[in-house]
């Protein structure tokens, strides 16, 4: 009997978990049942997966494309406003040049989307001016775990929490941000797995862990270079291991002397036997997982943190072998997918280099196109460049740059520079404002295609809800394509996975129909007759050996001084989701959290005479923003913390112009703030 | 007066093609490619199987979210639900679950005319267990199979359902036959088996044995992350929020599940919280299903169908908090 019933199943929208869920409509409501049989959320939810339609079904969606008429929008009919769209860009590129337009790609978008996206920018304007909200959040892990190992992903699966005896959490706070793969962690607690967790605050997960290092921010670094100085005076390391399958070793050996308990402490403000403690627990550890989030990589030296993290996982083998190995937690629910997609400036499909002309050619043929060998600009110099005028015009699907990235204000003028912007999304964001003609998208609920999770799991989405006007980013981009005279005619989103599974090889064998079959999904490298691959490097390297990276800490570039004395940081909370588009859509969500915060240390508070709920202004260098302070016990003295889902706080005004030199990754974690009672 | 049939299970399809021919809608549980039960419409009768859904009924009478009425130009408009549905392959903790909804949503002082609305168009065929699901542990209160508040209910006896009719409205002969002796027999051992597969709990007095001072508590709200499932899967919870949403002219007025377990569902004005902490929500979590009510209307508010304890992502445990309090250990 042919059952037809996964189309019911969904992926959830938010963190890259990618817990899976179906949805059924009962009369005239919707219901969300989250799927027992998913080996990732065995039936459970958090919150946001159980309120994952209340923003797909919000009055707010947009229905029609809109355009332009001064200073307001006027609806317009699909073809009008593609119409507009394709000759517009056809212009620009032809007045001046293909490197003239920027195309910034969504996270949010399937794996589909951002192929087709991204193919649009190379192939028919000639540029690598295409980039995601990657470069914002684990450019700094792409960059860190290609050199350490040879691939930008977790080397494990989620399902190793289970049977390791110690999760070293770095920069996460899971409950909030993975909940699910947090819960996995407790579970793990519960039975007596050991935990540390590094961390400025004391979140959740640090409160039940064996070990808690509050830190400083920004200064892990000292942290994991000492304790692996540690682990080497006291033999701890796999000596085989590091002798067999790695290399660089003498050289890390040489440049972590220095890094002993006491300087890592001084630096980190982490008591000194508190350090040696988390060394000999991590010495005498079977089976390691090491997982990062942004506390890591938004940081000026986030690629060498990862790589950092890297070399402790490598000293005892803590790769390739089960529950073992290094989890970057990725933001966005397809980050890893729009990654592996080329949706990176510097990046083809596969993680290509563009420059890198031998592997390219495999591609281009496939392409029947020529690929620039120029690294495009990224996210934030696409900003910059249209400031500077060199950009003309943007085409940005599913992104809100006004909010989630540094220097709204800098980032507003360059929209407002630009000769033409197209905008697609699902919602008049504060970006879409901006633009010259908007295109209502179908959010992650209405269509088929594939998200891929941050272990790595490709899964197939099916459409749940039907809501009459938006189309799939996929379809109007083709659209789009066949008015600039190619003739692209994918029929659906199966037709373009399947030229992924051509031009890819890590989804080689992910084929539409397999992932029908597999309805929980395949972890890639998926091989061409479909086998998974659960553990990254088993019995060897994707780059051959592992290399060590001798990383040295580069003191702040934002001291603290009398004038600034806090160090402010940034970062999301549970109900939440980035820009807060969506959940602020949500009833539930929104009333969870209805406002930002400024959150502070008791002690701080008390010298500064602050109340809880009193309306302070914290400041930097950058900018300045009036926010409501919440006075806390779980904040590191001297260290503040505010949200950025909040668009009428807007913190990312109140960062700096630093970057990660090697990912480009703007420090988003570190700046040296003051507090004023107003 | 209750009658007694029996339907072969190679009929029950056919059954099934033949109510859905009569113009009824009806949910029920079913089986997706993926493995997964769950309580859904059912278009094809290929697709119903008589297992325990992750989800039950409980949306079909009381949704997630719901529009409860509409204003427009000075006028309430009411929401209408005129479906004839038949819920199909209920189990009796599921409905047991209804009883208790409609004690507090139907028998008081004011009626809950969106849930009635639904309600009392819903007809119930309950499928009795014969063997005990996964983490149920419905032998503490009433039992795999119920006694009232059915159209039918179906027992499994092999070959057979036995088929319980309280009215003959969904009695077609050419389905059904007389039972024996022997049949409704046999029901009776294999509802007595889920008796003998399930551990029975304490929950005697439990009431007056648990406790508000407790370290019980701060330990589970360490763990708890929030997520509202517990509730969410609950088919007794019935706490709700309501607001209102303008689209051009028109207002709604809504309602959508609350959760005891988040900190805005006890939030007062001025961001003052009486149940600010994990634990205190926790605590009254366990003290509704476990004193309140049962102070309230003299029963526990609880069926015993597990759901809360498989779709906890941190596995907190209402049979670990019964047993601990009856002098068990955590
Ligand atoms: S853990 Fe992540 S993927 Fe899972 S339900 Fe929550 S937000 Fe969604
Ligand atoms: S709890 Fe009892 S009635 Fe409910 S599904 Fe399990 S065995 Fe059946
Ligand atoms: S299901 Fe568990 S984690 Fe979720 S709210 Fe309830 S007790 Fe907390």
């Amino acid at each position: 009997m042919g059952n037809t019933l996964n189309v019911n199943l969904t992926v959830c929208p938010f963190c890259s978990v990618g817990c899976s869920f179906y949805v059924v409509k009962n009369d005239g409501s919707y219901e969300i049942i989250p799927a027992r049989g998913s080996p990732v959320n065995e039936g459970k939810l958090c919150i946001k997966g159980w309120h994952a339609l209340d923003f797909v079904l919000s009055k707010d969606r947009l229905l029609k494309p809109l355009i332009r008429r001064g200073n307001s929008f006027i609806e317009a009919s699909w073809n009008e406003a593609l119409d507009i769209v394709a000759n517009k860009l056809r212009e620009i590129r032809d007045k001046y040049g293909p490197d003239s337009i920027g195309f910034i790609s969504s996270a949010k978008a399937t794996n589909e989307d951002n192929y087709i996206f991204q193919k649009f920018a190379r192939v028919i304007f000639g540029t690598n001016n295409v980039d995601h909200c990657a470069r914002l959040c684990h450019s700094s892990t792409v960059e860190g775990l290609i050199r350490a190992f040879g691939t930008g992903a977790m080397t494990f699966s989620i399902s190793d929490i289970d049977n390791a005896d110690l999760i070293f959490i770095v920069g996460s706070n899971t409950t909030e941000h993975h909940p699910i793969i947090g819960s996995k962690i407790i579970n793990a607690v519960k039975k007596g797995a050991n935990l540390i967790v590094i961390d400025p605050k004391l979140t959740k997960i640090a409160s039940l862990a064996t070990i808690h290092l509050q830190n400083l921010p920004g200064t892990d670094i000292p942290i994991l270079n000492a304790i692996a100085n540690i682990l080497i005076k006291e033999n701890y390391v796999d000596w085989e291991f590091i002798n067999h399958r790695t290399e660089g070793f003498d050289e890390f050996r040489k440049i972590i002397e220095k890094y002993t308990p006491e300087y890592a402490s001084k630096i980190s403000e982490v008591p000194e036997k508190q350090i040696i403690e988390a060394a000999e627990l991590y010495g005498k550890s079977k089976r390691t997982i090491f997982f990062y989030a942004m506390g890591v990589t938004q940081h000026i030296q986030g690629t060498e943190t990862v790589e950092a993290i890297a070399n402790l996982a490598m000293l005892k083998g803590n790769v390739g072998r089960e529950s073992t190995g290094v989890g970057p937690l990725r933001g966005q629910n397809n980050v890893q997918g729009a990654s592996d997609m080329g949706a990176l400036s510097d990046f083809l499909p596969g993680y290509v280099r563009v420059w890198d002309s031998n592997a390219k050619e495999r591609i281009e043929k496939i392409w029947n196109a020529k690929i620039p060998e120029k690294p495009g600009l990224t996210v934030t110099e696409m900003f910059e460049a249209a400031l500077e005028g060199r950009l003309k015009a943007m085409y940005i699907i599913g992104e809100n740059p006004v909010v989630s990235d540094p220097h709204p204000e800098l980032v507003r003028k360059a929209l407002e520079n630009l000769e033409f912007l197209v905008v697609q999304d699902l919602f008049l964001t504060e970006t879409a404002k901006y633009a010259d003609v908007i295109l209502p998208a179908k959010s992650f609920a209405e269509k088929k295609g594939t998200f891929t999770s941050t272990e790595r799991r490709i899964q197939k989405v099916h459409p749940v809800v039907n809501i009459e006007g938006p189309l799939e980013d996929w379809k109007i981009i083709t659209l789009l394509a066949r008015r600039l005279g190619y003739d692209w005619n994918y029929e659906d989103s199966d037709d373009i996975l399947r030229e992924i599974n051509l031009v890819v090889p890590q989804y080689a064998g992910a084929t539409p129909e397999r992932l029908e079959e597999h309805p929980f999904g395949l972890q890639w490298p998926v091989t061409r007759d479909g086998k998974e691959t659960k553990i990254l490097h088993k019995d060897r390297f994707t780059r051959g050996l592992g290399k060590f990276h001798a990383v040295e800490w580069n003191g702040y570039v934002e001291t603290r001084d009398s004038q600034y004395p806090f160090v402010l940081t940034t970062g999301g909370i549970y109900y939440h989701w980035c820009s807060g588009v969506m959940t602020i859509r949500s009833h539930i969500l929104y009333r969870e959290a209805p406002e930002a915060y400024v959150e502070i240390n008791v002690e701080d508070a008390k010298l500064l005479n602050i109340k809880n709920g009193q309306y302070v202004k914290v400041k930097t260098k950058y900018g300045e923003v009036k926010v409501k302070a919440m006075i806390s016990e779980d904040i590191k003295r001297g260290v503040l913390f505010i949200p950025f889902h909040y668009s009428n706080v807007p913190v990312n005004e109140l960062i700096g112009y630093h970057k990660d030199p090697i990912s480009r990754i703007p420090e988003y974690k570190v700046v040296a703030a003051r507090i004023e009672v107003i | 007066m209750m009658k007694v049939y029996k339907i072969s299970k190679d009929k029950l399809k056919a059954y099934l093609s033949y109510l859905l021919n009569k113009g009824y809608s009806i949910y029920g549980p079913v089986k997706t490619t993926s493995g997964d039960v769950i309580f859904s419409k059912i278009e094809d009768p290929e697709h119903f199987v008589d297992e325990k859904s992750t989800n039950g009924p409980k949306s079909v009478v009381f949704p997630e979210r719901e529009i409860i009425f509409r204003y427009r130009e000075g006028k309430i408009i009411e929401e209408k639900s005129d479906e004839r549905r038949i819920l199909f392959g209920t189990r009796t903790c599921e409905i047991e679950g209804f009883r208790m909804l409609d004690d507090v949503l139907l028998k008081g002082k004011y009626k809950d005319i969106s849930y009635e609305r639904k309600r009392s168009n819903s007809i119930i065929v309950n499928f009795a267990c014969t063997k005990a699901c996964k983490y149920g542990f419905c032998t503490t209160f009433q039992g795999p199979k119920l006694k009232n508040g059915f159209s039918l209910q179906f027992i499994d006896i092999g070959d057979d359902y036995l088929v319980e009719a309280m009215n003959e409205e969904l009695i077609v002969p050419e389905y059904f036959t007389e039972a024996s002796e022997e049949d409704i027999k046999k029901a009776e051992e294999n509802i007595n088996n889920v008796y003998k597969e399930m551990e029975q709990l304490p929950i005697k007095d439990i009431e007056k044995k648990i406790k508000f001072n407790d370290e019980i508590w701060n330990k589970l709200g360490n763990y708890c992350i929030n997520c509202g499932a517990c509730n969410y899967s609950c088919p007794t919870c019935f706490c709700f929020d309501v607001y209102d949403v303008k689209i051009g002219n028109e207002i709604l007025r809504i309602r959508e599940w609350d959760s005891c377990l988040l900190e805005g569902f006890s939030r007062l004005a001025g961001f003052n919280n009486p149940r600010k902490d994990n634990a205190s929500r926790l605590i009254q979590r366990f003290y509704h299903k476990l004193v309140y009510h049962k102070l309230n209307y003299g029963y526990y508010l609880c069926t015993g169908c597990g759901r809360c304890i498989e779709q906890c992502p941190v596995n907190i445990d209402i049979r670990d908090v019964i047993k601990y309090f009856s002098g068990g250990e955590l």
